[in-house]
């Protein structure tokens, strides 16, 4: 027994090569791909499930219910997340398998999204919390990516796989990166999720030569405070990693687990004091306009340092959760926020710095209307530079 | 500062009194009163983190319970030899000074611990690595003494009586693990490790004991270094970042 | 021609009676857990799977992959192995020795000395209990069920329904952060395979037993008053796991061994100390 356990990890050792053949094993945070043979792939998702990867054609695998099967390369896709959404524009297949959404067209800012429900080939199926069945099932996706493990047993009933993307513990700065290698296998687009990895490591790579010379060490916070429940992203978040790399003080490095992590509010407050930086979890949309506008909606945490003079806020705006496949540009600018100094002249696309207090007042339409304008200004930009990179 | 933060805070001056009373070998009445006093407002701390947590479990409270047993055990021990009366102190002074500026009290307590069999793992756990710690402290007195570990009462007693509830803590540990999560070894708490090499290391000391299949002199030096294995490894789980004292009073 | 030293099969197994054997090993699984630390310490999903997809696999996929993480849990169950094999070694020597009536000490150092013994057969006992719940055991996770709909379990032959969910919600003040939240929560659910059904409520620290299946509760929703998403479903794991009734017995048998330790070694020492 002791030369079994010790020689068959040996024997049977997977390895990380790219050689079709070979069996081989990739762990990405929670996530993992297991490369069986040519006509297995065994997937892991954020709950725990797994699930095969069978190319059309192959012989199903026994012991694997039939929405446990997929069918590659995938080609009609439900995602609820923008996430998932910006991952699928990496791989280059949003275009050709998205046929659902769970936003309405007007809270989009990716071009493709938008061209394909205004043509009609993606449809809004509804918010997360009230899913329009009848229409997923007039959709016929082959696929669900959702967060919502609520959906399966009705997606089990029509015949759809779904595929949890989301993780009970925060995914790091790694997983974050490499989770296009974990949807890659169910379109067969591989080598374009290897080179998106080495174009974002390369990217990282830079800002941290960059920032390694800095002089100072600004110390950021990441957090809100929601009715006394005190949310943060911990240390092991990819948010947490990055703010280390780039050699930033992140205040809540020691702590570990899922990303909105509660803890007590008299270490948030604590925190606070120290922090040099602060970033809400709150939108404009959703409150984030002011300093001032903080503190009014949370008197909690009106003495922490950022909220006082000289401090520094931020608000993600819309674009930051739907720009996933522009991972380096929000690693930059992030690195940009920490050390301004290190990047003279960098405008900001995804992170909105808070004033002290509420610009004149507007009305919501036309408030809405500028910032749609500044975003689409600034994707624009963003395109044009990328078309110019190709 | 919390209110846990400022019992903390008296209890190190409660038992620092104690000490500095003790080897200046002041009246009995007043080192127990010191003593007392920062028992009392180590317990209260405690209990404190207990009530705003129970039914479930607070979380990484074992170091704090433990420094409590072992403010009884010195309450109720009484003075014992020279250096029994002050590295007893001395440690429990050390392990309140330690939480102080390395507080890990800000994670919220979890569902799946409002439980029988982990509140029994708990406080188990902690009576274990308090007799490990008085066990390791009765040792150094022999070493120190150049006596032979059959002249220690107690030094095998507490280590005794600490595997016994080591045990019976992996074990609750073990049923509260296959009720709740359906499996006998959970990866989410590092700390399980370190109660298993706890466990491993002892049980090694006892069985170099009851055999006598090792030199005489190594058994009060493992035991030693086995009180000393139990106070690193306790601290190494149960602390977080560092707080300056100045900090956290001025932050209050 | 030299002497050549030959390890002979009476040596070897000379070394496997030795305690000394089982203090090293005792020492040096006291250090892999102490390097444990340091690797388990925020890779829980490096570990996690093992329960579910069971030891072989976890060895082949994770073990491998991430060897300078997980290169302790290797030797860790190297050194168990050797440290079971000298376990059993040295009880069955021993207890030969008492059944010999000519070496055999009185009744009461008999009785102690059993007692001893029982605590060694508990401890491989609960050894062999997880070695055959992480090799031989099934797991099927992430089963979700929702009201009103009956779900089979695949590679099992049950079916599931979610009768009714209880959510009592916490309103008192003691505990701030989950008020508005439901903390213990009652689920009832219906199993029923060909032979049968039965009804019963899980809990978070209270499985549901079927036909050798047994039902944890994973994670329910809503947790939370007024949850933005407030549809209800709970998600649940079954296992089939022949190791636990056999850790059980090992921690009875060892908790037996150790209580009667601890009643009669006072007494056999107060012996010893009068007769000094």
């Amino acid at each position: 027994m002791i030369l079994i356990v010790m020689i068959f990890p040996a024997l049977s050792a997977c390895d990380r090569s790219t050689d079709p053949k070979k069996k081989s094993f990739l762990q990405i945070g929670a996530f993992s791909v297991t490369r069986v043979n040519d006509t297995l792939t065994l997937v892991r998702d954020g709950a725990g499930r797994t699930l095969a990867l069978v190319p059309r054609g192959a012989p199903a695998p026994e012991g694997y219910a039939p929405t446990m099967i997929i069918r590659t390369p995938v080609r009609r896709v439900v995602a609820y997340s923008a996430f998932d959404v910006a991952t699928l524009n990496v791989l280059g297949v949003l275009e050709d398998t998205l046929v659902g959404v769970t936003q309405p067209v007007d809270k989009w800012y990716v071009d493709s999204v938008i061209r394909g429900m205004k043509s009609g080939k993606i449809a809004w199926i509804g918010y997360p919390n009230a899913i329009d069945f009848e229409l997923l099932k007039k959709q016929r996706p082959e696929l669900v990516l959702t967060w919502d493990p609520s959906i399966i047993p009705m997606c089990d009933e029509l015949g759809i796989a779904c595929v949890i993307t989301t993780t009970p513990v925060a995914m790091c700065l790694s997983a974050r990166m490499s989770f296009v290698k974990f949807l890659a296998p169910f379109f067969g687009r591989e080598k374009e999720a290897d080179a998106y990895f080495s174009r974002i490591s390369a990217a990282l790579s830079d800002i941290r030569n960059r920032t390694a010379s800095a002089f100072e060490k600004p110390k950021v916070m990441w957090g809100d405070i929601y009715e006394k429940r005190v949310l943060v992203e911990p240390g092991n978040a990819w948010i947490g990693e990055l703010v280390t790399i780039v050699n930033g003080g992140y205040l809540f490095k020691d702590i570990y687990g899922t990303s909105c992590i509660e803890i007590s509010l008299e270490r948030f407050l604590y925190s606070g004091k120290d922090a040099d930086i602060y970033f809400t979890y709150r939108t404009p949309e959703t409150g984030a306009t002011s300093k001032q506008a903080l503190a009014r909606m949370n008197p909690i945490i009106a003495g922490i340092k950022p909220l006082g003079p000289g401090g520094r806020v931020y608000a993600p705006l819309p674009i930051y959760a739907q720009s996933g496949d522009k991972l380096d540009e929000i690693f930059l600018e992030l690195a940009a926020i920490i050390h301004p100094d290190l990047y003279p002249g960098y405008e900001l696309r995804y992170f909105q710095p808070l004033p002290d207090r509420d610009p004149v007042q507007k009305n919501s339409r036309q408030a809405h209307t500028e910032r749609r304008a500044a975003t689409k200004a600034a994707q624009g930009h963003t395109n044009a530079e990328k078309g110019a990179a190709r | 500062m919390t209110n846990g933060h400022i019992l903390l805070l008296c209890s190190i001056a409660g038992f620092g009194s104690g000490l500095i009373l003790e080897q200046m070998n002041q009246k009995q009445s007043l080192v127990l009163a010191a003593k007392a006093a920062g028992f009392a407002a180590c317990s209260a701390g405690f209990l404190l983190r207990y009530y705003h947590a129970f039914p479930m479990l607070p979380m990484y409270i074992a170091l704090h319970g433990t420094t409590c047993i072992l403010g009884g055990i010195w309450l109720w021990k009484g003075p014992g030899n020279d250096t029994e009366r002050f590295l007893l102190p001395a440690v429990i002074l050390l392990l309140c000074t330690v939480q102080f500026l390395f507080p890990k009290d800000f994670y919220l307590p979890f569902r799946r611990s409002a439980t029988l069999w982990a509140h029994a793992f708990l406080l188990a756990s902690m009576a274990a690595r308090a007799m490990f710690i008085v066990s390791g402290i009765e040792a150094a007195g022999v070493i120190r003494a150049g006596n032979s570990l059959q002249d220690s009462r107690w030094a095998y007693t507490y280590a005794i009586y600490g595997f016994s509830w080591l045990t019976i803590s992996i074990f609750c540990g073990e049923i509260w693990s296959l009720t709740g999560w359906g499996t006998p070894v959970i990866w989410h708490d590092p700390g399980i490790t370190c109660l298993m090499a706890m466990w491993f290391y002892w049980v090694a000391v006892l069985h170099m004991h009851y055999t006598g299949t090792w030199a005489a002199r190594l058994q009060p030096i493992s035991m030693a270094a086995g009180g000393l294995l139990v106070i690193v490894l306790s601290c190494v789980s149960d602390t977080g970042p560092f707080r300056g004292f100045l900090q956290q009073v001025a932050g209050s | 021609m030299k002497d050549r030293k030959i390890v002979s099969p009476a040596s070897l197994a000379g070394i496997f009676l030795s305690i000394r054997l089982a203090v090293v090993l005792l020492l040096l699984m006291a250090m892999t857990m102490c390097l444990a630390y340091g690797s388990v310490a925020g890779r829980d999903t490096m570990f996690e799977p093992m329960n579910q997809i069971g030891l072989w696999s976890w060895m082949e996929t994770y073990g491998t992959a991430h060897l300078q993480y997980t290169a302790w849990f290797f030797l860790f169950l190297f050194f168990a192995a050797l440290l079971a094999v000298n376990t059993l070694c040295c009880t069955v020597s021993r207890l030969l020795r008492l059944k010999d009536t000519r070496t055999r000490p009185r009744k009461q150092r008999t009785v102690f000395s059993l007692l001893i013994h029982m605590m060694h057969a508990g401890m491989v006992l609960v050894l062999a209990g997880y070695l055959a719940s992480y090799t031989l055991g099934q797991t099927e996770s992430g089963i979700v069920l929702i009201p009103g709909r009956t779900s089979a379990v695949p590679n099992t032959p049950l079916r599931l329904e979610l009768v009714s969910m209880k959510l009592p919600v916490y309103k008192g003040t003691r505990l701030e952060a989950f008020s508005g939240s439901v903390i213990t929560p009652r689920i009832r659910i219906r199993a029923e395979d060909k032979s049968g059904k039965r009804t019963f409520d899980i809990g978070f620290n209270s499985p549901g037993l079927f036909r050798g299946y047994a039902l944890f509760l994973q994670k329910f929703a809503p947790s939370r008053q007024g949850a933005i998403n407030s549809r209800r479903y709970v998600v649940i794991d079954i296992r089939k796991d022949p190791g636990m009734m056999i850790y059980i017995a090992g921690i009875i048998v060892f908790v037996t061994g150790l209580t009667g330790y601890l009643c009669l070694h006072p007494r056999l020492r107060a012996e010893r100390r009068h007769a000094c």
